[in-house]
């Protein structure tokens, strides 16, 4: 005999309430750089032990396409019902759009491309309010699960508000150029006429941070400086491709740059692999303790760590003598200009680039973001 | 509850696949078999480029290959030799494969300082004068895949086309530029590639007699074969009438090419293998199209899989046979002891799993699978002896390990596990790691601190890389189902409830409930007819402990129900034993405000339970807390026990109060979490019959009612006692002959149900018709009235 349901149909859906994030102002942020959604509860749990409040949540990209002849959206993140973000609602998302420079030595018309950009952020925050509501479904946290089912139904009416009330801001990222800054200006200009009511922040590169005069101040209020890809990863001759202190701490001597800001530091390692000399490809992700005390390598200098014998290492036929350079940062590196950084006071917090739970870990992330705040 | 959801939303993208992979359940809902097939070996260990071919449940394991197989390896290789020497296929591979046609357009507009292939020497190559035609030739081919492949009319969304270039003018363009250029280059690598692309357009035109000319001229007999050979001869399947010979076509372009192979797969019909045979031209041909044949079986192979190996050892297909040979055995061995589940694979039939024969069929099935995983076995062991298959010895070993891990040889899959290398972070190291854990799970003491400290380090381990698919989400889902597994059956049931949670997510059928459960119950549910009041405390202790070593740190990041709720379910376990002193301790130590604003207990607890329920409404509400309600009921035993002249009035109350603890109560939440409508003693959840005849025959009841009967003295106390007594036999009888679909039977089909009903009471009025009782009964409602007014 098989059951059918009777009036004990329980809906249960989940939401969380994270005690106030909106007022925390220095609150720690951390960029969600990938193509799909993938954040669950223990994700979450790290999150909040780490005290971040905010998701720089990358939307989309923008190239121009020589084919329509005009700027055209790429790599839009994945949304929807099997892209669960557990808990999102309780975060300040910031969504962010990547623009690539050229798409402002091109001849168009800025507004109605910041108006084509603002309309399908709209549409992208809504459905990224479906993956809030997928993680709902998909949780099973006691608190929330015990709620009696009207309540829940509230809940789960209220999730999507929530989300869309913490969309408070939007972040631009451009490698703006002297060639492209009036148009890029303009833009941005559009982009606060376009969103009224939300904040527009731009991305800032460390070589513009230290040159506002030459790379000119973008009309906005707030900036995030990116402290991170310092050199080209290309050359042989670069020392860590994506953080060299010294380097670093060369463009922050001038540290009067006119508008507030963030600071990101990178959560993210790659390594560069060269043969003789020649750069061959990156093996993205690769760790160094996925090359130290392995008998394949032998160590060839401060980051660098020579093949032993023919292989094939991330998809690259890799031969002895060949050379892997790790890119990325050190616990120690992070200190030091995390210290740096501390002493500049337009700088009120830091963020990580990016969310990635092993290496949030390893790079002690907490502690480094518990020095800057100590010294706020 | 992510489940129903998903479920909800596969149903609507899959409807073509529901007779392969649909595993129905009551009331509509039901799983797909790639929702809790069981896979521990993770087939990706042998390369992406096959992966559409993994063993699945559906039509197919995924429906597009690898971003960068080996069709596209050399074709990049084929590149890096046309334009030079020092050309990295990788370097060929990014502006190939890793740009659009707009990411090349622009990156030619801007040249040697475009940032997109910055320090590209294949890139910068191309861009070299002498090297023009070529790039030409590339922009001229990404210009034709995308007209061909893909067409975004309206990027922004916007409704906006004007802007838009129209396909079909476009494509015409470039197939008469491509007939233009066949003509003038007389580059060989230019002239293959156009006349490839020219080909293919006339293919899609329609042009046979065109195509057919190019393919001879071109590719057929071709001195120097290269993968444009290979694809040519999928394309040349394509145009086939004979269906034999197309047959025979797509089963060497199968073999030859993994990215056009599911368009191969699904066009190759291996009911013609013998007819194809006789057209092979030695023993290779012949076992790319045996290996075919096999990876469209869904039962066992071996016997396919040796003919492959002795017609061709070298046979790119082997490894693909193999991992599917293990995975299918997977399914079948561990599949049904791990989600209570029949294997996979297996169209849903009702009677298949309610058969009488059922558990004999099931467990003969299954010896005759473990003899055959031994035979599987035993074949991996002469491969990785012999050393002549194109399978790599790391894979033979992981293969005999992982047979060896499943007919729980845990020595001999340890040294098996001991000769592959330290693969670090690739699949096969995080495949390594699997294997480990499962040797600690089937070779080692579990419950030792040194083991559990092993295996949460290679959980947290396999968590931190876990990939953002569904199908590894649910395989790791299944390795803390067969820990809990493996604790449940050594009898720790606190240990195995955190692995159960943990695995919460992946479907199984060991209790029905759970497919109607809510949240809430679903946190409980393991523990839930299985625990013990001692196992709660076990499980509340590692919650609550303050200095967790890894391995409870590593059990308590489960999903885990509130220490409300666990006492609430301690309590529950207690009252229906009827252990009313263990009851009120697990009660009194929960939040008392619990009950009224939690879960669905203030709107299934609420009325009073010392009242007949179908009675006229004059009982009082339900007592705040469960704490406060066991409590009366231990001082009502209490002092019936000690005041005679109170032992008929309370026992009476007690045998209504269990009465609404039950089935047909209307306090019924005292007893379980949910209930169904054709809720039956036969499929009670634990099967323990004692409880069930609690819950539905009134047992409990009855016994008050007799400690009642024995000590009434006043009439009308025996007349409410009496008409419980034949409420107990009225449900009885509607349980026993199925009443709960009475309300659609025919009007005469109902009558005689009434009076069936009824009968019970015919004695009971002759009895007590002279009592207040019944004529406040029958007095105080109109249905009653009718009711023993109609006899």
């Amino acid at each position: 005999m098989r059951n059918c349901l009777l009036p004990l149909c329980l809906a249960v859906i989940i939401t969380s309430c994270r005690t106030g994030p909106e007022g925390q102002t220095n609150g720690t942020g951390v960029y969600y750089w990938k193509t799909s959604l993938d954040f669950d509860r223990n994700d979450q749990r790290l999150a909040d032990s780490l005290g971040i409040t905010r998701f720089y949540l990358r939307y989309f990209d923008v190239d121009w396409s020589p084919t329509f002849g005009m700027a055209v959206p790429v790599g839009e993140l994945q949304t929807g019902w099997d892209q669960p973000m557990a808990g999102i609602e309780d975060f300040q998302t910031i969504p962010v759009v990547y623009i690539a420079n050229r798409v402002f030595t091109h001849d168009q018309d800025v507004d109605e491309l910041a108006g084509k950009i603002s309309d399908k952020l709209k549409r992208m925050n809504d459905n990224v309010s479906y993956s809030v509501y997928a993680s709902a479904w998909q949780e099973g946290r006691p608190d929330l699960a015990e709620l009696p089912a009207e309540q829940l139904s509230q809940e789960v009416d209220s999730l999507q508000d929530r989300f869309l009330r913490q969309v408070r801001e939007i972040q631009i990222d451009c490698d703006w150029t002297p060639e492209s800054r009036e148009a890029y200006f303009r833009f941005l200009n559009a982009m606060k006429e376009k969103n009224p009511g939300l904040e527009i922040s731009f991305t800032l590169r460390l070589h513009q941070f230290r040159d506002p005069d030459g790379a000119g101040v973008p009309p906005l209020k707030k900036a995030v400086l990116m402290c991170y890809n310092v050199a080209p990863v290309h050359e042989k001759e670069t020392v860590n491709a994506i953080f060299d202190p010294a380097l670093i701490e060369g463009y922050l001597k001038r540290g009067d740059y006119p508008l507030e800001m963030d600071a990101a530091l990178p959560l993210f390692t790659w390594g560069a692999l060269f043969h003789e000399d020649r750069f061959k490809g990156l093996a993205s992700g690769l760790s160094p303790e996925d090359v130290t005390d392995n008998p394949l390598f032998e160590k060839a200098g401060e980051n660098r760590y020579r093949f032993l014998k023919d292989t094939v290492f991330y998809d690259q036929f890799m031969r002895e003598g060949d050379i892997v350079r790790m890119d990325g940062p050190t616990v120690e590196g992070l200190k030091s200009v995390t210290d740096r950084l501390a002493g500049i006071s337009k700088v009120h917090s830091l963020l990580f680039f990016e969310w990635n739970p092993v290496k949030i870990r390893t790079y002690h992330a907490k502690e480094i973001k518990d020095a800057f705040q100590a010294r706020r | 509850m992510q489940k129903k959801s998903r479920m909800l939303f596969r149903l609507a993208a899959s409807m073509s696949l529901l007779a392969f992979a649909l595993k129905a359940l009551p009331c509509g809902i039901f799983f797909f078999g790639e929702d809790y097939r069981i896979s521990f070996l993770n087939p990706y260990v042998i390369g992406e480029d096959y992966s559409p071919f993994f063993y699945s449940a559906d039509l197919l394991h995924s429906y597009q290959g690898p971003a960068y197989g080996a069709d596209r390896s050399r074709n990049c290789r084929e590149w890096a030799n046309a334009v030079g020497s020092r050309i990295d296929e990788q370097e060929v591979r990014e502006v190939l494969y890793q740009g659009s046609l707009d990411d090349l357009l622009n990156a030619v507009e801007e040249g040697a300082a475009t940032r997109k292939f910055q320090g590209n020497a294949f890139f910068q190559t191309l861009l070299k004068p002498e090297n023009k035609d070529i790039l030409d030739y590339l922009v001229f081919a990404k210009r034709y895949e995308y007209y061909a492949n893909y067409y975004d009319l309206d990027p922004w969304e916007m409704t906006d086309y004007e802007s838009a270039p129209e396909p079909s003018a476009e494509i015409k363009g470039l197939k008469d530029l491509a007939g233009e250029r066949l003509s003038n280059t007389s580059n060989p690598f230019l002239k293959k590639r156009y006349a490839y692309q020219l080909m293919i357009m006339c293919r899609y035109d329609g042009d046979v007699a065109r195509f057919m000319d190019l393919y001879s001229r071109f590719f057929d007999k071709d001195p120097a074969p290269g993968v444009l050979n290979d694809w040519a001869l999928h394309h040349r399947a394509a145009v086939e009438t004979d269906p034999v010979r197309k047959n025979f076509l797509y089963g060497l372009s199968f073999a030859r090419n993994p990215e056009k192979a599911i368009n191969a797969y699904i066009l190759f019909d291996k009911n013609l293998l013998d007819r194809m045979l006789g057209m092979a031209a030695n023993n290779k041909e012949k076992a790319a199209l045996c290996a075919l044949t096999e990876v469209k079986n869904p039962g066992r192979s071996l016997n396919g899989i040796q003919r492959v190996y002795d017609l061709d050892p070298q046979s790119n297909l082997l490894s693909l046979l193999l991992v599917r040979e293990i995975n299918k055995l997977e399914n079948w061995v561990l599949g049904e002891k791990l989600t209570g589940f029949t294997p996979v694979a297996t169209p849903y039939d009702e009677t298949a799993e309610t058969g009488e024969n059922r558990d004999f069929y099931r467990a003969k099935n299954l010896q005759k699978d473990l003899a055959y995983l031994g035979e599987v076995m035993a074949f991996l062991q002469r491969l990785a002896k012999e050393k002549k298959s194109a399978v790599s010895m790391d894979l033979l070993n992981l293969f005999c390990a992982h047979t060896a891990m499943m007919l729980e040889k845990a020595d001999e899959a340890g040294a098996y596990l001991s000769r592959i290398g330290s693969p670090g972070n690739s699949v096969m190291g995080i495949q390594k790691a699997r294997e480990e854990l499962l040797l600690l799970l089937y070779g080692k003491d579990i419950n030792a601190p040194a083991v559990q400290g092993k295996m949460a380090g290679l959980l947290q381990y396999l968590s931190d890389r876990l990939e953002n698919r569904q199908e590894a989400k649910r395989d790791f889902n299944s390795l803390h189902l067969a820990i809990s597994k493996k604790y449940e059956d050594q009898g720790n049931i606190p240990l195995a409830f955190f692995f159960a949670n943990h695995a919460m997510h992946t479907p199984h059928a060991f209790e029905e409930s759970i497919y109607y459960a809510s949240s809430y119950y679903t946190l409980i549910e393991y523990l839930d007819w299985r625990a013990a009041p001692g196992d709660i405390d076990a499980v509340l202790a590692v919650l609550e402990k303050k200095d967790k070593t890894p391995f409870e740190q590593y059990l308590t990041a489960a999903f885990m129900p509130s220490r409300n709720a666990l006492l609430d379910l301690k309590g529950t376990i207690q009252f229906r034993r009827n252990d009313l002193a263990g009851a009120e301790k697990a009660f009194a130590q929960a939040d008392q405000d619990f009950w009224s604003t939690r879960y669905e207990f203030a709107q299934w607890l609420r009325r009073d339970p010392f009242w007949i329920v179908e009675l006229p409404k004059t009982g009082d509400s339900f007592p705040d807390a469960k704490t406060e309600l066991v409590r009366r009921m231990i001082e009502l035993e209490k002092t019936a026990q000690a005041d005679q002249s109170k032992a008929g009035e309370n026992y009476f109350k007690l045998a209504v109060a269990w009465y609404n603890f039950a089935y047909f109560g209307n306090s019924w939440m005292m007893f379980r979490y949910w209930r169904g409508t054709n809720d039956s003693p036969e499929n009670f959840p634990s099967g323990d019959q004692d409880l069930a005849q609690v819950y539905f025959s009134g047992k409990r009841v009855k016994e008050y009612l007799d400690k009642a009967a024995a000590a009434a003295t006043d009439p009308e106390l025996k007349a409410r006692i009496a008409l419980l007594d034949r409420k107990i036999q009225e449900n009885s009888i509607f349980l026993a002959n199925d009443y709960s679909n009475m309300w659609w039977w025919e009007k005469e089909e109902k009558a005689a149900a009434r009076r069936k009903l009824k009968a019970p009471y015919d004695q009971w009025q002759d009895q007590y018709k002279g009592t207040a009782y019944y004529q406040w009964l029958i007095g105080s409602c109109d249905e009653l009235a009718t009711y023993f007014g109609g006899k």
